[in-house]
Order: C-alpha cells, then structure tokens, then sequence
C-alpha cells in the first residue's frame, strides 16, 4: 500500500534528518515547480483533487487560486502552516511534524512559489515543544542548504494557546498579536489577510501532500483513493480499542474497516456504542454509518462530515452524557467571547450537563439542550466553532436519550463508580 | 526591568514580524521561560518594551492559556480532560494525582513545586491518558504509574 | 437610490448602507447591540438577525445578522419570520442569564438600550437555572462608575475608545464567558473622550459618576438644546436639569459638529452652574445716570445678545474687547482673513479633508473635538481604501483589517510634543520655512484643511495659514479660537486697550492691571471671582444652563442655546441687567435681535432663521419635560402646599413644562429623543439628521 506522507518516518521516534530526507528524494519537487508557471502549480493541485485536511474539506488549490497574483497584488505575501492541531481527539498533525518536519517544509516552499509568497510561518501548538524543536532544527537545515532564504522566510510560531487559534482568521489575529477573535469573511485571507497582506492558510498533513503530487502527477495522486476525494488520508482511532493509533490509507477507507482491522476492534469487555469521526467537532455514528467511506465527499452525501479522520470510539462503560460534558466544557472553555449564542449557549449547556452529572438533572433540561443545539447550528454564530459543538451535541441528545432520562431517575450519574467519580 | 538576556531574545523574535508589536506573544513567552510567570511588573516592562500600553498587552495575555498571570509552581503538570483522555480514564488519573500532590485542579502545592492545571487535548490521544510536566510529555497513564512519574520528576 | 423589501414592503436605502442601518432609520423595531452608526458594525451579539430570501418565490429563506448584510438593490428580508423573530428572544435570553436584574438600582433605568431591546423582543420568562457569574469593579475615576456585571459584552466600549478615540487604557480581558471591559489596574480613565462610554454602553456598565451624587431618572430630567461653552467649537449638548440643579450633560447631535460625541471637558466640566459661590442676584436695576468715561469690556464667554447689549449702552466708540490685547489683535486678523476667505472647515469637514495641515495648535487641548475628528478622519481615509478592495464602509472590522497603516494626512508644526503626534506622520517645528515644505502636499490635496489658531499667540502662524491658503485656493481654513463666543464677539468689532472711568465689566474675569484703570467697576457675572470681588457693583447674571442666548463658534456658525432651568427664583440673563441699566425697552430676545439684525445685517441670515419665542408646533410650544415627568404637583412644597404655575418663557418656542409638543422638531430645538420602544440615547438613531446653526459670512 502507498503511504507517501508517512513511509519514511522512523519507527525509532526520531525524525527524518536532512541526510535521509535527501537521500530519499527529498526537495526534489522543487526542480519539478522551477520548470513551471506558479500559476501552473496551482492549477496541478486543483486539478489533482486536494482538499484541505484541516476538517473543513475546501479545495486547496481553490484556495491557492483566489490569491491575487501579478504585479498588481499587494506585498508581500504570506503562506502560513497551520500547525495548531488542538481538535479533541486529533492527533495526526503532530506525527507528520514530529516525524517528517522536512516534508512539510518542501510542501510550503512548493505552495509558496505557487502563490508567490516571500514570507511564512508555521504556527504550531505551543504544547507541541517536541515538533517546535524538530522544526527549529529542520528551518535551519533548510536555511543552511540554501532551500529556504533565496526567496522564502520561513519562521517559527509556537502559539500562545486557545482552540479558536486553530480557525485561520483568528489565527490571523494571534499571529499579529493581537486576541484570536475570529474575523469577519469575507474579506477572506486569500485577499485581505495578516497585516492586510494576501495569506494562505494549510494545514500540516494538506501541505505535506504537495511534494508528492509535484513528484509524481495527478493521476497517481488520485488512484491512491478509493473513495470518492483523491489521495491518502491519515485516520487515527483513539478509545478502548484494542490497537489506538495513527494510519496513513487511502481517501475513501470505511470507519468499520478503521475500526475493526486497523484499531483491532473493541478492547475485550467493551463494546461499541458510537463514535465521533473525525474529532469533536463531528456528528455522532453509531453502527449504521460503518460503513461509510471516510471521506469528504462520501461523508456530506449522508449529511455529516468526516472532520480531521481521527474518530473517537465511545463504549457501553463510558458514559455518554460525561462524554458529551468533557467535549462541550472544551467548547465553552475555548468559546473567544466574541458571539453571543457561543459565548453564553455554550456555558448553559456545560452547566446543563454538569449538573445531570453530579445528578441534579431535570426533565426540562433536555428540551434545553435541544434547543440549544438547534440555536447553536450553522448560520446563528461568527464562527464554526459553536455548530462544532452543536454536532455531538444534537446527535448525542438523539441517541442517548435514554441515558439522560436515566440520569434524571436515578439522581446520579450510572457510570460513575466505573469513572471514579 | 528586563533583562539584557530577555531584551536581546525578544529583540531576535521581532525580526520575524514587519510589525514590532506583533511580537507581544512571544515576548511574554520569553519573559515566562525565565520567570516561570508574568507579573505585572514584568507585564508592564514587557509592553514597555514592544510599544503598547499594559492595559492593551494584559488583555492579550489573559486571552491566552499558556501565559500564566499568577504565580506557578516549579513544576506545571497540565492534564489533559479532552474526551479521549475522558473515556481513558482521566479522572481516575487526576484523583489520583490530586491525592498524591494534595492540590486540586488550578492549585499550587504549598512548596511551590507543582501547580496542576488542566489542558485541552494533548494531541496523543492514541495513547491516552496524557499529561505535560513542563515541556516533558507522559502518556498512557493510569492510577499505579501515574505516581511514578512524580517520584521520577 | 435602491429599494429593498422588508417584510414585503419597499424602503429606500441610501448606498452603501447595511440592511439594519436602513432598517433603524425607516423607524422599524429592529433590535441590535454592537452595531452603532459611528462604530459600524462587528457581527458579534447577533442581535439584528433577519431572514434572507433569494427571491420572491422563496418562503424559507436563511438566517443573517442584518448588520453584515449590504442592503443590495431588491432584496428581500423578513423581521417577522419566526426564526429570525425567536432568534432574537433567544439572543436576549442568553445575554440575561448573567445580567443582574438590577434596573431599580441601576442609573441607567428607563434609558436603557438593554431594557428596551428586550422588550422588543418579547423575551420574558427566565429559564436559566445556574448561578450567575460575577466579576470585581474598577475605580476608573471620577467620572465613570464601572458595573461589570451588568455587561452584556457587545465590545461597543473598547471599540469605541480604542477604535474611535485612541484610548490605550481600556481592553477586554479573558475569553470565553467571562469577558470583562476594563483596565489594567484601577485607575482614571486617560482618554479625553472617556465620557462617551456613558452612552455608547447600551446598558449599566459604564455611567456617568458625576450624575450619581445627585441623581434623577432620565424621564425626570428637564433638558433643553444647548450649546457647550468650554471651547470655540461650539459642540451641542443636552443639559439635564432637576429641581433647580444641573445634573447631567449629554450629547446632542450636529452633522457638521460634533455628530455623536463629546470630550469629557464638555461633558463633565458644568459643576459650576450649581457652584454656591454665585454673585447675588441682580435685582430691582435702577438705570444708570450717564456718567463720562463710562465704557464697556465684552466678553467671550457671553452671549452675543448680552455683548450687543453692552455695546449698545456705552456706544461703539466705548466697547471694548474681552480678550487679551494679543488675542484681540489675533482676532482682528482672523476676521480680516475671513473677510476674504468666508469658506471655513467644520468638524465635518476636517473629518472628511484628504489632508490636514495643523499650525501651532495642541488640538487635544485648545479644542478637543478637533483632535477626534482628526481620528475620526483617518479611519475615514481607512474606509476609503477599504471601499476600494471591496469592503463596505460599515464593515468595522474588515476595514481595520485591511488597513493597519496609518494614512498619511496630517501635518503638524508644532514645537512640543502634542497627544496627536502618534497620528502625524508629519511632524515640524513651527518655523515658517519648515512650513514652507508642505506646499506641494497641500496642492496636491483635493480637499484639504488649514487648522490654525490663538493658542500660541503668535500672529506669524496666523500669517502663514492665509499664505497657504492663498497658494492652495481650494483649501479651507479652520481658526481655534479662545473662547466659545469668540468669534461672535470678535463680529461687534470691540476695540482694543479699554480705559475710563467707570467699566461694566461683563462676565469677564480680568487682569488686576486692567482693572486697576478704573475708579468704578460694575461686574455682571455668574461666579464670584477676583472682578467682582473688587467691583464696586456685582450682579449676578444667570449661567448658560438658566440663560438663553446665541453664540458664534470658531467656523462662524451661529446658534443658540436654550435656558434648561426654572429656578423658581430666575437669575436674569446678562442682557437684561444691561437693558435695565440703560433703561432700554426690549421684552424678549426677538425685541433686542431685532435692533442686533439692524446694526449688524451679518446676523440677519441667523437672526432669519432660528426659531423666534411665537414659533410653535401644532399651536403648541415645545416641552422641556417629558410625558412621564414625575413629581409636578409638589416638588416645589417647601414653597407653597399649591402646585407651582409653571414658570414662563418670554424667550423661546420651548416650556418649562410637561405639556406641549413632543416628537419631531426642528434639529436645533430638539434636546431629547424618544420614540415608542427606544427610551435610551439610541432612538436617536431612527431620527434623520439635519444640520443647524448659519454660517456667518463676516
């Protein structure tokens, strides 16, 4: 199976030095791009299928292209890597930064030359000192080779906390140092981005795909789906699985398949209630959506998305309205403050929840949850974090409803002798 | 007053941006690194230094989780209570931790070597639950080997 | 000009406007938070949400926040749809699960945009089952009282007072559900423009200190339109007045002047009017017997009818200049200047100029105003270059966004360091061939402004600001003046060096070295002071606050103020004591600016055109009181157990009652705004705004 993000990080832990990248035909797709029109590059990756891996789907090279370009376009331009992989439950950015940093660097010098832009960072998890460490290390390498420098700054971000740094506007405002509230689009970065300049925002695992669509074409890039969007993705299962972990397969691979060979299905004595696909911010499935191929196209056609691709198992010992606390008092914890419905919503649900959980719940409360993840959908909010939260919550409510109302009769949390709690 | 050392380190991160003050984040980062926290003494040289008003940087400061306005222990033991965490048994671990330390979540311990305080998801989740000491990341924890690490530390 | 649809029917909509600005100002009720007309709009308390259809056929439409929403030619929005409609109840309802519930204690009860919002929205019944959360206040000084848990965290206050006024020491702090407007330790607000806060807060956080010691409800207060008298601007306000004191003062909007602001000097600078330090009350003036060597000394913090007065009593030859004999020599080379160049700038117009050139003039001091309308210019450049990238005026932050630069427009010669000097991105000394570098900036300018002024005293800046002029012809000029009746003063050509026998000495607070040229002073004044100390007569003169009276501010704008008091034991105006002195025979204010018109036609336009005391609407004249004001038949018992007659008003259309017109007015009689549903600062928003005042041409 082809696995081109992730065949040559080591399983020693250690990341691929410069030597090896080399040696491995790293930067090799530099020579590819020089012997094209930035413009052409962007057109490769449209046409090769790429959408961007942060969760949202978009086309990347749709982005790319809304980037003016020519001599009218304001300078200078900004490329940014978005490394704040925070998403409860995601944990795939992390391995491609702690394992492969050169790799990344090749893909944003490649979107770089694309959209002609002279400056870039990578804004990274704060949390993630390891990765900063490899990719203080790699920048310098790439700097001393010669890679980066000549037309390319390239500089290191850790950021100073907060989920809402991960959605690329407020990004913009942390980044400038400003509080990471989220801006209003349009104008999009594209256009109008950090300090007013024209900016691109990737993700990790998207521009890490870039080198190897310049290397080895379209064509290849898209028959290494079997689903619907082009490429491999990385999937990750975390839960009482028997084999928790990280993969890189093709787009396309079903969430059954992930779970029962990959993962190596449900640890002994757990059994499978339901899972979040990609993250906190997505839909519940229970067993029906197994087979659904995980990915973006697939996923929007039975109305849910697939998020980052790392799904969150949820088992019949855990409870599922503590689960639905711990995901929703990340979301109100993690609200900027901005919007009312997020700001306030989100902390009424928390206290909703908590309070079924030290067993003060009341029969009126799950009308207001209901409410409140109707309210807190798309199209009510300033940003997407709000229906992030809405999405676990309104399809929690519908398939655990009994476990709610148990909650009510029984004045007490049902699982809490097995949580300790 | 700052230092000459963090002078000349926050000196080297405004080079990064075309605009001084952008680097007011990583300024307090530095000051932090070496102070173990941001007081408001330092808080104010600090925006002294980069060109805006401490009212300005402090509401920045207090938007953001990993600059800490109070004092913290020596040790910043931050763990994770995002869901997967959650369903590995987070709980169990805090308590455990919370016991063994005799502090709850947010407090320090009376000798100033641990501060305990919660974090969103550590992005490890494969290997749940996680923490952080400092910069040190501990994975698949449980009650019995959760103690170890703080003899260890 | 565009028509959209809301609820089926067809508005108007001036370009370039957002769907709930057009929607506010055709009068529906449609609620909203963070949006204001001088912040524009931020998306954040998703408030104003309205649905959005595609077409006339589409019934379902999509939700949208009104604000964000540029009202495009034909399209098409329901208030009424049930979505957005509940959407709306729901927004109050979560803004209310940490709002105290205080509006009885609270000094923003009864012109509360919050309280008005909720009603509007019909949400009434408290679901919310946790504790609240609460937070600690802040002194922020005497002027401001700080009620964090009130806050409904729109952001309106540190948009306004970093965003518009530059203010460095108010931020938000904190994320998520505890959000708190503040400062980084307590302390007095630095900004000259804190006030503002008391009515940009849509509800109790940020009130007005001042107002507190001596409270009353906004439906109690008796207001009036007034003019401020701590500068040559000329800004208009509200005084609020209660059982015989000043007790508040708030803004009152102009176009061309202040728009929707005040500085704080302004707003907070009237405690004098209820000083007990006043001169005794004039009363019983017997006519002077007409002695040699009787002259007068005007003043220019009285009003013109008061000089005129003066002027007319001792005669031409005998009227003297208030000011100082450096500034009256500024004067007259102002009004010289004038003579040939009547087109001066207005605030309005300095927002709006491509380019300032400031000569000598610390704005920030000498005439607030000014300074913020040279911020408000700069975000207006902003705009500009915004609108071009295709970002629509009113999207606030979009255009902070797109331009963090500083537009390079001012110009200032100055040789100390000024407030302003952040914004400058040409800063000189005040040589005059340093100033000569400006010159191709300022023809290069389409519309520029030359702002110069008295502050220095010097008569070389003065000079240059025509020399400019004359090589920039399409500039205008903008001269800050010493005092708020300056230039009106300046226009009833007193003369300078005053020597007699016997000087009335009117509202004026002279040099010892002056007074001492005189056997016989008579001061006519408000406060006691060092003039009346030593005069050999003191009357004492109602305040502007009890007076009513014209004034012309520094762009030779003429406009009056109205008295806002009923003392019951009235303190004359100035003029009066000056008829009666003179044995003079005017009843009213029309029988003197009668005689005023005809010995100086440069007020006839003015004189034509303010509202004279048999102007009345509907037969009626205009209320000062409000329909709820409360109390009438025995606020005044410790006089008599019988209700009080209202007092009389001889000198204007208004009445020192509750009866009488309320609603639309001429724009210079209005003092209040109210309209069904909007009890606070806010309805003045679904008011149209026309200018007032002339312009005289000198």
């Amino acid at each position: 199976m082809n696995k081109p993000l992730t065949e040559h990080i080591r399983s020693d832990g250690e990341a691929v030095s410069m030597e090896d990248y080399l040696k491995l035909g790293g930067y090799k797709s530099l020579s590819v791009i020089s012997k094209m029109a930035p413009v052409d590059v962007t057109k490769l990756i449209t046409d090769s299928g790429l959408m961007g891996r942060g969760g949202a789907g978009v086309s990347t090279g749709f982005k790319m292209s809304a980037v003016p370009m020519g001599e009218k376009a304001a300078t200078p331009k900004y490329l940014i890597c978005n490394a704040d992989e925070m998403e409860p439950g995601t944990f795939k950015d992390r391995w491609l930064l702690e394992g492969n940093p050169h790799q990344l660097i090749e893909g944003m010098l490649v979107s770089a030359y694309a959209i002609e832009a002279s400056v870039s960072y990578i804004f990274v998890r704060g949390e993630y000192k390891l990765a900063i460490q490899r990719l203080e290390k790699a920048v310098k390498e790439a700097y001393s080779k010669g890679f980066l420098g000549k037309g390319l700054e390239m500089h290191i971000h850790p950021s100073a906390g907060r989920y809402i740094c991960g959605e690329e506007t407020a990004l913009m405002n942390a980044l400038e140092g400003k509080r990471a509230i989220p801006r209003s689009k349009p104008p999009f970065p594209p256009a109008i981005g950090v300090w007013g300049k024209p900016t691109l925002i990737n993700n990790v695992e998207t521009l890490s795909n870039l080198p190897h669509i310049l290397n080895n074409g379209i064509e290849w890039y898209k028959a290494l789906s079997k689903g619907v969007n082009a490429g491999t993705k990385i999937y990750g299962v975390s839960g009482h699985v028997k084999k928790p972990g990280a993969w890189e397969l093709p787009m396309g691979t079903t969430a059954r398949e992930l779970l029962e060979v990959h993962a190596g299905g449900m640890k002994d004595g757990y059994k499978f209630r339901a899972l979040l696909p990609g993250g906190a911010s997505t839909d519940f499935w229970l067993e029906d959506k197994l087979d659904t191929p995980m990915d973006f196209a697939s996923t929007a056609k039975i109305g849910t998305r697939m998020g980052t691709g790392t799904m969150i198992v949820l088992d019949d010992k855990t409870c599922p309205v503590g689960m639905l606390l711990s995901l929703e008092k990340f979301f109100k914890q993690e609200s900027c403050g901005w919007c009312t419905p997020c700001r306030d919503g989100l902390s009424w649900v928390a206290e909703i929840l908590a309070s079924f959980e030290r067993g003060e719940g009341q029969e009126g409360d799950i009308a207001q949850l209901e409410r409140h993840a109707r309210l807190l959908g798309p199209g009510s909010t300033f940003c997407a974090l709000a229906p992030g939260a809405a999405s676990p919550l309104g399809t929690g409510l519908k398939y655990f409803r009994d476990e709610f109302l148990r909650h009510i009769t029984e004045k007490r949390c049902p699982y809490a002798d097995h949580l300790h709690r | 007053m700052l230092t000459a050392e963090e002078k000349s380190e926050i000196e080297h991160e405004i080079t990064k941006f075309p605009v001084r003050r952008s680097a007011c984040l990583e300024a307090l980062a530095i000051v932090q690194k070496h102070r173990g926290w941001v007081s408001d003494e330092a808080l104010k040289a600090v925006a002294d230094y980069v060109g805006m008003s401490a009212t300005e940087l402090d509401g920045i400061a207090t938007f953001y989780n990993l600059i800490y306005r109070k004092p913290v222990g020596k040790k910043v033991i931050r763990i994770c209570d995002s869901v997967s965490c959650f369903i590995m048994g987070y709980d169990k671990v805090r308590a455990k931790i919370e016991s063994e330390l005799g502090i709850k979540l947010g407090q320090t311990t009376p000798d100033h070597e641990f501060t305990l305080l919660p974090t969103p998801c550590l992005g490890t989740c494969d290997r749940a639950p996680a923490l952080m000491i400092n910069d040190s990341l501990f994975r698949d924890l449980n009650e019995d080997n959760v103690a170890q690490i703080f003899r260890h530390e | 000009m565009p028509t959209i649809f809301i609820d089926n029917k067809p508005y108007d909509v001036q370009p370039g406007r957002n769907v709930l600005h057009v929607a506010v100002a055709s009068g529906l009720n449609l609620p909203y938070f963070c949006w204001h007309p001088a912040l524009g709009s931020a998306g954040a308390c998703r408030q104003c949400a309205v649905q959005h259809f595609k077409d006339e056929n589409d019934t379902q439409g999509r939700m949208v926040m009104s604000c964000m929403t540029p009202a495009t030619e034909g399209a098409r929005f329901s208030m009424e749809h049930p979505t957005a409609k509940s959407f709306r109840a729901d927004i109050i309802e979560w803004m209310m699960t940490n709002h105290p519930h205080d509006c009885p204690v609270c000094d923003e009860g009864g012109e509360c945009h919050l309280q008005d919002m909720t009603v509007m929205t019909g949400h009434n019944k408290r679901n919310y089952r946790f504790k609240k959360r609460t937070f600690k206040n802040q002194d922020l000084g005497p002027n401001i009282n700080h009620e964090m848990n009130r806050c409904i965290t729109c952001y309106r206050c540190v948009r306004y007072y970093r965003d518009v006024a530059g203010g460095e020491d108010l931020h938000s702090f904190s994320s998520s559900n505890k959000v708190y407007f503040g400062r980084f330790e307590d302390g007095a607000l630095e900004s000259e423009f804190s006030g503002n806060l008391v009515e940009v807060c849509p509800t109790g956080v940020f009130t007005d200190k001042t107002f507190r010691s001596y409270f009353s409800r906004k439906w109690d207060l008796q207001t009036a339109p007034s003019i401020c008298q701590q500068c040559s601007l000329g800004c208009n306000i509200s005084p609020g007045e209660r059982l015989g004191t000043l007790r508040r003062i708030q803004n009152r909007f102009h176009p061309d002047i202040n728009g929707y602001f005040l500085c704080d000097k302004g707003r907070f600078g009237h405690q004098f009017v209820n000083q007990k330090t006043q001169v005794p009350r004039a009363e019983n003036i017997e006519p002077l017997t007409k002695s040699e060597n009787l002259i007068g000394i005007g003043s220019p913090r009285a009003s013109l009818e008061a000089n005129y007065a003066l002027r007319k009593l001792v005669g031409a030859d005998n009227f003297y200049d208030g000011h100082s004999e450096l500034e009256h020599k500024l004067l007259l080379k102002i009004i010289e200047i004038l003579q040939q160049h009547p087109e001066t700038a207005s605030l309005e117009d300095v927002r709006n100029a491509d380019a300032i050139f400031i000569l000598g003039e610390d704005l920030t001091h000498t005439a607030p105003m000014l300074a913020l309308s040279i911020r408000q210019n700069l975000y207006k450049r902003a705009q500009e270059n915004a609108e071009k990238k295709g970002i629509p005026e009113w999207n606030d932050i979009a255009v902070r966004n797109a331009e963090p630069g500083l537009p390079q427009v001012v110009y200032l010669a100055h040789d100390t360091p000024t407030k302003l000097d952040t914004l400058v991105t040409h800063k000189i000394s005040t040589e005059l061939e340093e100033i000569q570098t400006w010159l191709p900036a300022l023809k290069a300018a389409k519309n520029p402004v030359i702002i110069a002024g008295t502050s220095l005293g010097s008569e070389a800046l003065i000079r240059m600001s025509i020399e400019l002029r004359k090589m920039a012809p399409h500039s205008k000029l903008c001269y800050v003046l010493p005092a708020a009746n300056s230039f009106g003063l300046a226009l009833l050509k007193p003369k300078g060096s005053p020597k007699g026998k016997t000087a009335i000495v009117l509202e004026n607070d002279l040099p010892a070295e002056i007074l001492s040229r005189f056997e016989n002073i008579i001061a006519i004044d408000f406060l006691e002071n060092n003039t009346t100390q030593k005069a050999t007569l003191a009357l004492g003169c109602g305040s502007f606050a009890e007076t009513t009276g014209s004034m012309v501010n520094n762009e030779g704008r003429a406009q009056r103020y109205y008295s806002v008091f009923e003392r019951r034991e009235q303190r004359p105006e100035s003029w009066r004591i000056l008829r009666d002195l003179a044995g003079f025979s005017w009843q009213n204010i029309d029988e003197l600016c009668a005689d005023l018109g005809k010995d100086f036609p440069i007020f006839e336009p003015f004189l034509k055109q303010v509202h004279n005391t048999s102007f009345r609407i509907d037969g009626q004249k205009i209320a000062r009181q409000s329909q709820e004001f409360s109390g009438r038949t025995s606020m005044y018992t410790q006089i008599s157990m019988h209700e009080q007659a209202p007092i009389q008003d001889p000198d204007s259309p208004l009445a020192y009652s509750m009866e009488g017109h309320h609603g639309d007015t001429p724009p210079d009689l209005a003092s209040s705004y109210w309209r069904p549903g909007w009890n606070s600062v806010s309805a003045l928003n679904t008011f149209s705004h026309a200018t007032s005042g002339v312009k005289l041409k000198p």
